[in-house]
């Protein structure tokens, strides 16, 4: 198999040393590099969606009684508004990475800058919700749905947290000019990571506050 | 010169035109969901599903570019040097 794999790298004649595996050496070309961290990457991504579709699949199972789907008693103009935000900040997060493409480094930090400035939205906007659903949290309202509500907007608000770290790192790396048109991986990287995140929350917007009809009060 | 401002425009310019796309879908979710009480949406599963899966698809495409992982064309910048 390594065989195989090793051809097209003779064949192109630029063999780079890269890691120690079994006391040999792997040679990997410059050219598959930037291929092999997109596939590992999306690998990750793909692990990940396993994580959040496990978590759809147990809002959708135990996110009903009998006369079928509930949903928490959440804001609908707040839900709107926080989907929004985090759509226009993976609009921005892809503008960023098009300007660096076209080494246009202002519209790359600011945009990449706003597009943080966004995600800190999102999340005092989660924030906000969880101590709107906190005063009203008790047997009450139901403990399920309520206790489901937390478990899918805190895990998808943490991985929020790390992809605002991950873009703050990448503007700070933006101001220091490590990034140009032919070597951006890093804004690749965060983006394709922003943009996931995004995605599970379209999903998590509909499963939470679309989808069935407000919890009865529990008797 | 011209040619990859052109681009660049192009670029920008789809991307505008995404997050359209995006917020009409989420506009119809938003919609369909909160009208509930009506009948013809009172089973939302499925319309809201499909929306989200449509919006999915189009940031994985589009923003993402899952389409080109593997094109040459793209491998334009280098992996290295970071």
């Amino acid at each position: 198999m390594s065989t195989t794999a090793l051809e097209p790298i003779a064949h192109h004649g630029s063999v780079v040393e890269h890691e120690e595996h079994h006391g040999g050496l792997i040679p990997i070309a410059p050219e598959r590099q930037l291929q092999f961290n997109r596939l590992g990457m999306w690998l990750f991504i793909i692990s990940e969606t396993f994580l959040f579709a496990g978590i759809l699949i147990m809002r959708i199972v135990l996110g009903r009684d009998t006369e079928g789907f509930v949903r928490p008693e959440l804001s609908q103009g707040l839900g709107l508004l926080i989907t929004s935000i985090l759509l226009a900040s993976s609009f921005f997060v892809n503008r960023g990475e098009v300007a660096i493409k076209h080494n246009d480094r202002f519209n790359f930090n600011l945009s990449i800058f706003l597009a943080l400035v966004l995600g800190l939205v999102f999340v005092v906007g989660v924030a906000y919700e969880w101590n709107e659903v906190h005063k009203d949290f008790g047997p009450a309202t139901g403990p399920v749905i309520n206790g489901m509500f937390y478990f899918m907007t805190g895990i998808h608000a943490l991985h929020v947290i790390t992809g605002i770290i991950f873009l703050l790192v990448v503007f700070l790396n933006g101001i220091r000019g490590k990034y140009s048109a032919k070597s951006h991986w890093g804004v690749e990287s965060a983006a394709l990571y922003w943009h996931f995140v995004d995605v599970v929350w379209v999903f998590f917007y509909v499963a939470l506050y679309l989808i069935g009809t407000v919890a009865e009060p529990m008797k | 010169m011209e040619h990859q401002r052109k681009g660049k425009n192009a670029e920008y310019l789809q991307g505008i035109i995404v997050l359209v796309v995006l917020a009409v879908f989420t506009a119809i979710e938003y919609a369909i969901g909160t009208a509930d009480e009506l009948p013809l949406f009172s089973s939302a599963f499925i319309p809201l599903t499909l929306i989200a899966l449509i919006k999915a698809g189009v940031i994985v495409n589009y923003y993402m570019h899952i389409s080109h992982m593997w094109n040459p064309e793209e491998e334009e910048h280098e992996a290295h040097g970071e």
